[in-house]
């Protein structure tokens, strides 16, 4: 009996480790199942992934394919396709010149004629006037003949404008014609308004634009001698070598300059402006003739 | 054989495979232990025997109980008391009693040594009951079954001296019984006296009927758990131990094992859970990467699909607009349109309003906007053009770099320094690389273009100083001057003047290099310049 009661002792004693094992396994065995659902769970979250990525892979090489397709054959260079869209090309842009070779339209293209970009026009050597409209920026700016009677006549106005404000002085001895220009700062602003109207009116804005850039000028300050002190011309009889002559001076405030009225003695341009027939027009005006001298070879200043 | 084994040996094969001839060593090897103990209780030998019988019946069902390591003579003897007070219990109980009671009080009489043993022999079973097992084995061998201190020993399988110490101090244990219970006399020699006095074989006739009739007895037919029972039964307490270890020990091992296997599968779970974690996190990053070049590509694409719509309606523009201008170029009726971007110009009309004083070329090479105009380059035929005219300049540049000279030409009156350089004519030189380079534009432009591009400088003319009219310089030399006056200005500041001379015209200015090309202020004139102490004079020396 003692050993069936030792035996059950022992077997007792036995039955808390094994419960403590037990838990323990039990408690491992918890421990396994929720690392296990927890692995799977991951491992379902990688799948995802996978397939996520491996779809996201397929779109971006469907992009790039189809991006490399759009972005591919001719492509209009920025500066050309803003203008195209209405937009103005900076200056000296190349836009024109890639324009065009697109076009294929070059210096061979037509024998007589190039196309040149009217951004450029302002930097050409235009002179615009020559007491008339010159022929080159007649055949630039496609002017008509029309057109370029109305020009001629609108730089006959300006010399009308200027006429109306010189003061002609009665002759006086040796003194055949004298005509004197006051300063007037109110003349040179009403020539350019009134020949800048006359020109976009003939022209239009666009072409008014390239040929006042140099007409302008012209007319303001290269035709005319309006300044800011009075301009006085004096025809005067003279004698050179016993023969009658005619000295033409002119002043400008305390600078006076004076010239035997012959064709080799040009004056400034601007006699040109006020007489545009030479001196014959200056003495037709002046109500006197021109001597010998001055008729020896066709006036022409 | 069977008087040599040991009583364990002999109740298993009673007990397992029904050695009568085993179980009857058994009885007479312990009959007079048996029959004296009964004997002793009982009073008279007709009880005793009966008693001994119902004890050996006892042992022959309870055989398989015993181990190794049991007493058999302690249990006999054990087992016989409890008989024995079973069998006292039955009707003849109180008469065997008095009886006993009027046998002990005579014998007491008659002497105070034999009164002394008389009144200690009823305690004798008790006393012996009061011993560990060993000890009590110990002395029922020596005493009750006469046994020598050597059988002794190997009975309970010590050696002899360890037996004969065992049994002298279970001796002494049972005196020092006695004396708890009053008997103040006892000593060992009278509880050795009492031993042996209440030993006693028994008589040949019990002893032959009690062995007949174990000789009837049989072992219970065992099975099942009684069968397992009587195994763990006939194991010694150390194997009782072994085993009872051994069974509650492997379920926890079991479990134990089973939670090893499991920390270590959850720890490989963990592990391939960081790992799916970390590339999780991985993926997660690439997705995002990709997500976002997704995205990207998108916006690409809507742009580019936007570009590629302007795009298509700029070309479609450009075709109209391709289509106008060759219709201006064609139009025998041309006029201005403020709608196209281009005029179209006679190109007899180029060299007045392009002349190439004003419109070609700069120093470097570089073509005028103007001039990629009027000339109608693309944009290939404007680089090669530049090239070829870039290095035209350059070719003049090194001509008269190295082809200058310095003269001792003395000073003018008013500088207190001067220097002169010539450069003579530089000849076949220059009119080969103008006449190369003309040929080279003709053949990228034509002659048409390149007469207007470069019509006269490919014979050996260059303008660098004064536009208009350039100047043959492979025939006619040139000569450079610097002259400077210290502190003319009384400001502390040299006062330069510069002057190019060529074919006896001159033009001259008052400021460093001036007049002085800068390939040639830099070749010849700035160390000079800069002996002069003007070095420190930015405002006037920029070449």
């Amino acid at each position: 009996m003692n050993k069936f009661l030792l035996g059950f002792l022992l077997l007792s004693a036995g039955v808390p480790g094994f419960l403590a094992v037990q838990g323990a396994a039990e408690r491992a065995r918890a421990e396994r199942a929720t690392r296990d659902r927890e692995w799977r769970a991951a491992s379902e979250r990688l799948a995802e992934s996978d397939r996520a990525a491996a779809g996201l892979r397929d779109e971006t090489r469907g992009k790039q394919k189809r991006l490399r397709l759009a972005t591919s054959g001719a492509q209009v260079s920025p500066e050309l396709l803003h203008f195209l869209e209405g937009g103005t090309p900076r200056k000296n842009s190349l836009a024109w010149s890639e324009m065009r070779e697109r076009l294929g339209i070059g210096w061979d293209s037509s024998a007589d004629y190039v196309l040149v970009n009217k951004s450029v026009l302002k930097q050409l050597h235009l002179d615009a006037i020559s007491y008339h409209v010159n022929d080159e920026i007649c055949e630039v700016l496609a002017i008509s003949p029309d057109e370029r009677g109305k020009l001629d006549a609108a730089i006959k106005d300006v010399s009308a404008l200027v006429w109306s404000h010189v003061q002609q002085a009665q002759p006086s001895g040796d003194i055949l014609a004298q005509y004197t220009l006051p300063p007037d700062p109110t003349l040179p602003q009403s020539i350019s308004n009134n020949f800048s109207a006359a020109v976009v009116g003939t022209l239009g804005p666009e072409r008014a634009d390239v040929f006042l850039d140099d007409g302008l000028r012209s007319v303001q300050g290269h035709l005319y001698p309006i300044g800011e002190q009075a301009f006085t011309m004096t025809f005067t009889r003279t004698e050179v070598d016993g023969q009658p002559a005619l000295n033409f001076q002119w002043t400008e405030g305390d600078k006076a300059h004076e010239i035997e009225v012959q064709y080799s003695h040009g004056a400034s341009s601007w006699v040109g402006a006020l007489f545009p027939g030479g001196w014959a027009d200056a003495a037709q005006r002046g109500g006197f003739q021109l001597p010998q001298r001055a008729l020896y070879h066709p006036p022409n200043p | 054989m069977n008087e040599d084994r040991a009583d364990f040996e002999l109740l298993r094969d009673f007990a397992r495979n029904g050695d009568q001839p085993a179980f009857s060593t058994l009885v007479r090897r312990h009959l007079n232990l048996v029959f004296g103990s009964a004997a002793r209780k009982a009073g008279d030998h007709g009880g005793a025997e009966e008693i001994s019988q119902n004890v050996f019946g006892a042992l022959a069902r309870k055989a398989w109980r015993f181990a190794p390591d049991d007493s058999l003579p302690a249990w006999l003897h054990q087992t016989t008391l409890l008989e024995a007070k079973f069998w006292l219990r039955g009707e003849l109980r109180r008469r065997r009693r008095e009886q006993t009671a009027a046998e002990l009080g005579t014998t007491m009489n008659a002497s105070d040594e034999q009164s002394a043993l008389r009144a200690l022999i009823p305690l004798v079973d008790e006393a012996l009951l009061s011993l560990r097992e060993k000890d009590r084995a110990a002395l029922l061998l020596r005493y009750y079954e006469s046994r020598s201190l050597r059988e002794v020993a190997g009975a309970l399988g010590v050696r002899e001296d360890a037996a004969q110490k065992r049994v002298a101090g279970a001796v002494e244990k049972v005196a020092r019984f006695f004396q708890r219970r009053g008997i103040k006399t006892a000593t060992g020699a009278i509880a050795i006296a009492v031993l042996e006095q209440t030993s006693g074989g028994a008589p040949a006739a019990a002893a032959a009927g009690i062995l007949r009739a174990a000789a009837q007895l049989a072992p219970p037919a065992l099975a099942g758990l009684p069968a397992l029972l009587s195994r763990f039964a006939g194991l010694t307490k150390a194997q009782t131990v072994a085993v009872c270890v051994a069974v509650s020990a492997a379920p926890a091992a079991w479990q134990w094992n089973e939670a090893r296997g499991l920390h270590q599968a959850t720890a490989a779970l963990q592990s391939q859970q960081n790992s799916a974690t970390t590339r999780q996190a991985q993926a997660s990053a690439d997705l995002d990467r990709m997500r976002a070049e997704s995205a990207r590509l998108e916006d690409a694409l809507t742009e580019a699909g936007r570009a590629q719509a302007r795009n298509q309606q700029a070309l479609q523009k450009l075709a109209v607009m391709g289509a106008r201008l060759r219709g201006l170029l064609a139009d025998p009726n041309y006029r201005w349109s403020d709608e196209l971007p281009f005029v179209r110009i006679p190109k007899s009309t180029i060299r007045k309003v392009a002349p190439q004083w004003k419109f070609n070329f700069t120093g470097g090479g570089s073509m005028t906007a103007s001039a990629i105009e009027v000339l109608g380059l693309t944009p290939e035929e404007k680089a090669a053009a530049e090239s070829a005219l870039g290095n035209y300049c350059k070719g003049v540049q090194d001509l008269m770099t190295a082809n200058a000279y310095e003269t001792n030409l003395p000073a003018s009156q008013s500088a207190a320094f001067s220097k002169t350089i010539v450069v003579p004519p530089l000849g076949n030189d220059l009119k080969t690389l103008a006449a190369n380079t003309g040929v080279e534009i003709t053949q990228l432009l034509g002659a048409d273009r390149e007469n207007l591009l470069f019509g006269g400088w490919d014979r050996g003319n260059i303008q660098i100083f004064w536009p208009g009219n350039p100047e043959n310089i492979a025939e006619t030399g040139q000569q450079f001057t610097v002259s400077v006056k210290p502190d003319a200005s009384g400001s502390g500041e040299p006062v330069f003047q510069t002057r190019w001379s060529f074919a006896g015209s001159s033009t001259s200015t008052d400021h460093y290099p001036g007049e002085v090309p800068v390939f040639m202020a830099d070749r010849f004139f700035a160390p000079w310049v800069r002996q002069l102490g003007a070095v420190n004079s930015t405002t006037t020396l920029q070449p």
